[in-house]
């Protein structure tokens, strides 16, 4: 059997006498998408941030396919296949966002030492920076200085520009975060067809994204990872429902029974 | 080289330290607080040893000269607080080291033209001269020891300062978490003139002092500056131990090493015009923040920096 | 601004100042006034030390308050080289001197390169305030060293009494010499711009504006920056080179704090991350250094001597004002004032 593209092995983490991590263990299989979820402090954003190379963990290992990159940094792992897109974009902003797709691209293809001819003039790059545009919908928005761009459309290009790297595994840190209905139904979209090019670690707080597009989901509360699990596992859960879905029987995503209180729902109670 | 000697230059590297502490404190300080990084410092310190001697010269008291430089300094120090650093905190490094560069020509040159270009002379007072006899036989100037314990007693002054004081605390925690402490309510303005114009005055003390064991001239606090900033790099931003450390550091290594470096090297490379002894006891002490470098690229007691984006 | 945006823009007044360098120095041969020739090849040779430092500084982000050091390094070189050739003695395992400009060259090229990989190296691996104390720290360093190096001349500095030569041209000509710096500044600037467009200037652009951005795409922010830092050193040794020659002249103070400073200043007067910005802030700065420094004995001399002969003399107390006022108050430099006025009188915007 094929090792996992992503696999998380009893990864510990603490500041001083805070634990922020505690034994976790998960993986991402291919063609699937693994969502993590769990209130604010759980530790997600730290293991997103160890998964990612930027922080060391004290114990545990991290996999990529068959390969140990627990030492390793995020240039290395971004190189052996590792996607990431940030939880707050981090997008180059006096670049325009053909300028920031090129970027990836010079990452991929190993450009960097070039220094003497126009990036522009390199063959096939603005074309595949254009393809990579078009399926995230930023077409239009190319010469835009993505400083400029709306809130959205910088989510988008985040997103593309994980996809134009043609990673092994995506680790995508809350896509949905900050965005309205109607830009978040379209990212949903956009995710389920990313899911056909590699699978995806999904760290989400939008309960309808996670219920529409998790194949497995794993929740986080306090540094552990309390249950792990298929859909609807998970929502049958009683510590899950106790300790973050909260009480009641019916967790179904998309049901509007508190139309009023649509925001919260759609976060999910782990936000104040 | 002697036993006699060889303590006379230990002292004489811990009398550098001292004063380099002094300045380094300052600049320190008002990094670790502010996150300003303030290259007109060694003009507070010239400032400092100007004030003292016209003062002494026209009163002729040296202790109201010294009283002078902290408080010329001071003054000049919340004057550009006032006016220039208010705006240069939220500004990124770059802002900041061009305006405290301009800062540097203005009162350079403003020094200049008001005193002109030849060194004024400070001259310690009867009481604080002539050698005194310490244990072992070791004659060693008074004045000098004067100062090591002036820049004792400051290093103490200042731990309590801001160990043990409320304002201390403000200090601190200033230090830690900036904007929480705007959050909190601290006065933040007065804080940060406050800390500053403490950081002035300890310089413009150190220009005082050691303006009287050399001279008083436009251009001395510079080279003082840079070796302060080669104390914190060694000692790490933001930390008065560092600071304390790494200017004793730094102080023994470069005295030491001008004192012993010429006759260990030279006869073994012969040059009629150099000595490289002595250019290479020039170099030390930033071979030695080198070396540091490598294994506490942070500094000895500092942290890691966030990086600002 | 785009990448493309940045090149465009500020490029006319900018090349206008540029080639007008050119046009000065041609008039001033016919009208045979040396001396306007020297002011201009001055010129010239600083804004190669700022383009220089430019790259690492508007483009790279990199805070380098030691650039004096690749500049004295280079001036050095030639000052060694030259020296050994002018006596006659041997300079290095029987290895002669030369006088030979591209031979200089050459040499300061590689020893400023080194000197910046080094350098680099150290600084670049720790967070922004260490970098622009360290780069301070080790030019302070080199300059004692120059200090101590009596067999070049130490604090008292070197004379090379006849300008170096050029295979083909008569260097002692002054509107020579000013071509040959000319040149080498031209082809600096198309360097640059060709850098700045390159996939290595687009990831470094990036790098300075976020790292962990770059880091994510598979790149080293560390690589990108040192190789700009060594380049940049490079640059600005080379002018260290032509400045030692202009002056036949090289001492201690080529390697100063206060020859980094003065370099800062011009590129940040000029416009810091502009093409053209060092070139037309080293002409500022020299117009301003010749100006204000002549004042007193052409307007105040006799009867106001006195006060305001300060005025001509001190007057890096006005360039202090004026930097503080154009930090605080007018960010982008010259350059970057103009493009404000241009906008303002142009309201038809092309976004």
């Amino acid at each position: 059997m094929r090792p996992p593209a992503l696999s998380i092995d009893k990864v510990s983490r603490r500041f001083g006498s805070v634990v922020a991590c505690s034994e976790i263990s998960l993986d991402v299989q291919a063609g699937e998408i693994h969502a993590l979820i769990g209130p604010n402090g759980a530790g997600k954003s730290t293991l997103v941030a160890i998964v990612a190379g930027s922080l060391s963990l004290d114990s545990g290992r991290i996999m990529l396919g068959d390969e140990d990159v627990t030492h390793l940094d995020t240039i290395e792992r971004t190189r052996r296949g590792l996607g990431r897109s940030f939880q707050v974009s981090e997008v180059i902003p006096e670049a325009t966002a053909e300028e920031n797709l090129a970027l990836a691209l010079v990452g991929r293809h190993g450009l960097a030492r070039s220094l003497l001819v126009p990036w522009q003039r390199v063959s096939g790059l603005r074309i595949e920076t254009r393809e990579f545009a078009d399926q995230l919908g930023l077409t239009t928005r190319l010469q835009v200085p993505a400083s400029s761009l709306s809130h959205g459309e910088r989510r988008r290009l985040e997103l593309a520009m994980a996809l134009a790297l043609k990673p092994a595994v995506f680790l995508l840190d809350e896509p949905l975060a900050g965005m309205g209905a109607e830009a978040a139904d379209e990212m949903i979209g956009l995710l389920g067809e990313l899911k056909q090019r590699a699978p995806i670690l999904l760290v989400e707080h939008d309960m309808d994204a996670v219920f529409a597009l998790a194949d497995r989901l794993s929740v986080m509360v306090n540094g552990e990872l309390i249950a792990s699990g298929n859909v609807d596992e998970i929502r049958r859960n009683r510590q899950v429902r106790e300790s973050y879905l909260g009480e009641g029987p019916d967790l179904s995503g998309r049901a509007s029974n508190q139309p009023a209180d649509e925001d919260a729902r759609r976060q999910g109670p782990g936000v104040a | 080289m002697t036993t006699a000697l060889l303590a006379e230059q230990m002292l004489n590297g811990i009398q550098l330290g001292v004063m380099l502490f002094l300045v380094a404190a300052g600049l320190t300080l008002v990094f670790g607080v502010m996150g300003l990084i303030n290259l007109a410092h060694g003009s507070l310190y010239m400032i400092g040893a100007f004030a003292a001697a016209w003062t002494s010269a026209v009163s002729g008291s040296f202790m109201l000269g010294l009283l002078a430089s902290m408080l010329a300094a001071a003054v000049a120090g919340i004057v550009i607080e006032l006016l220039v650093m208010r705006r240069l905190y939220a500004r990124d490094h770059l802002e900041q080291v061009l305006a405290t560069f301009a800062l540097i020509l203005v009162f350079s040159e403003g020094t200049r033209w008001v005193f002109g270009d030849f060194p004024l002379y400070l001259d310690k007072p009867d009481w604080l001269s002539g050698p005194v006899m310490l244990p072992g036989g070791l004659q060693y100037p008074l004045y000098r020891l004067t100062l090591i314990g002036v820049g004792i007693a400051v290093a103490l002054g200042l731990y309590l300062l801001v160990e043990r004081t409320r304002t201390g605390m403000r200090i601190r925690a200033g230090q830690s978490d900036r904007d929480m402490v705007a959050v909190l309510g601290v006065d933040i303005d007065k804080l940060y003139t406050l800390v500053f114009a403490l950081g002035a005055a300890l310089a413009g003390l150190a220009g005082a002092l050691v303006g009287t064991l050399q001279s008083v001239q436009v251009g001395m606090g510079e080279p003082m500056l840079i070796l302060a900033f080669v104390v914190i790099v060694i000692g790490g931003i933001g930390s008065i131990k560092g600071a304390f450390a790494g200017a004793l550091l730094v102080g023994l290594t470069d005295t030491l090493g001008r004192a012993l470096l010429p006759g260990l090297i030279d006869p073994l490379i012969p040059s009629s015009s150099t000595s490289y002894g002595a250019t290479l006891a020039s170099m030390l002490v930033y071979i030695l923040m080198a070396m540091v470098l490598i294994v506490r690229p942070n500094g000895l007691f500092g942290r890691a920096l966030e990086q600002r984006r | 601004m785009t990448v493309a945006r940045r090149l465009a823009s500020g490029h006319l007044p900018g090349l206008t100042i540029f080639l007008s360098l050119a046009v000065v120095a041609l008039y001033a041969h016919f009208a045979e006034e040396p001396f306007i020739i020297t002011l201009a090849t001055r010129a010239a040779i600083l804004a190669l030390a700022g383009v220089g430092l430019n790259l690492a500084l508007g483009w790279g982000g990199l805070v380098s308050l030691g650039h004096a050091a690749f500049f004295g390094i280079g001036g050095y070189s030639m000052g060694v080289l030259a020296s050994h050739a002018q006596d006659g003695a041997p300079l290095l395992a029987g290895l002669p001197g030369s006088n030979q400009m591209p031979v200089i060259w050459l040499t300061a090229l590689i020893f400023s390169g080194l000197a910046a990989l080094v350098i680099g190296a150290f600084s670049l691996r720790t967070s922004g305030v260490y970098f622009i104390m360290i780069t301070l720290a080790f030019a302070q360093m080199l300059y004692q060293f120059a200090i101590g190096w009596r067999r070049y001349g130490g604090e008292d500095g070197l004379t090379i009494y006849v300008r170096n030569e050029f295979p083909g041209l008569d260097t002692l000509q002054p509107l020579t010499f000013f071509l040959i710096c000319f040149a080498l500044l031209g082809i600096a600037l198309a360097l640059c711009t060709r850098l700045r467009a390159s996939p290595f200037g687009l990831a470094l652009d990036a790098a300075r504006q976020s790292p962990a951005r770059v880091r994510a795409v598979g790149l080293d922010p560390y690589r990108l920056k040192l190789t700009a830092f060594v380049l940049s050193g490079m640059i600005t040794g080379l002018a260290g080179a032509l400045f030692a020659d202009l002056n036949r002249f090289v001492s201690p103070s080529m390697l100063s704090w206060q020859t980094s400073g003065e370099i800062m200043v011009f590129v940040i007067l000029g416009g810091v991350g502009r093409l053209f910005g060092p070139v037309v802030g080293a002409v500022g700065f020299v117009l301003l250094e010749h100006l204000l420094g002549g004042l007193p004995s052409r307007l105040f001399g006799g009867l106001f001597s006195g006060l305001f002969s300060g005025l001509g003399d001190h007057w890096h107390v006005w360039l202090g004002l004026l930097l503080l006022l154009i930090v605080l108050f007018a960010r982008g430099g010259l350059l970057g004032g103009i493009e404000r006025i241009s906008k303002r009188l142009s309201p038809r915007d092309s976004t």
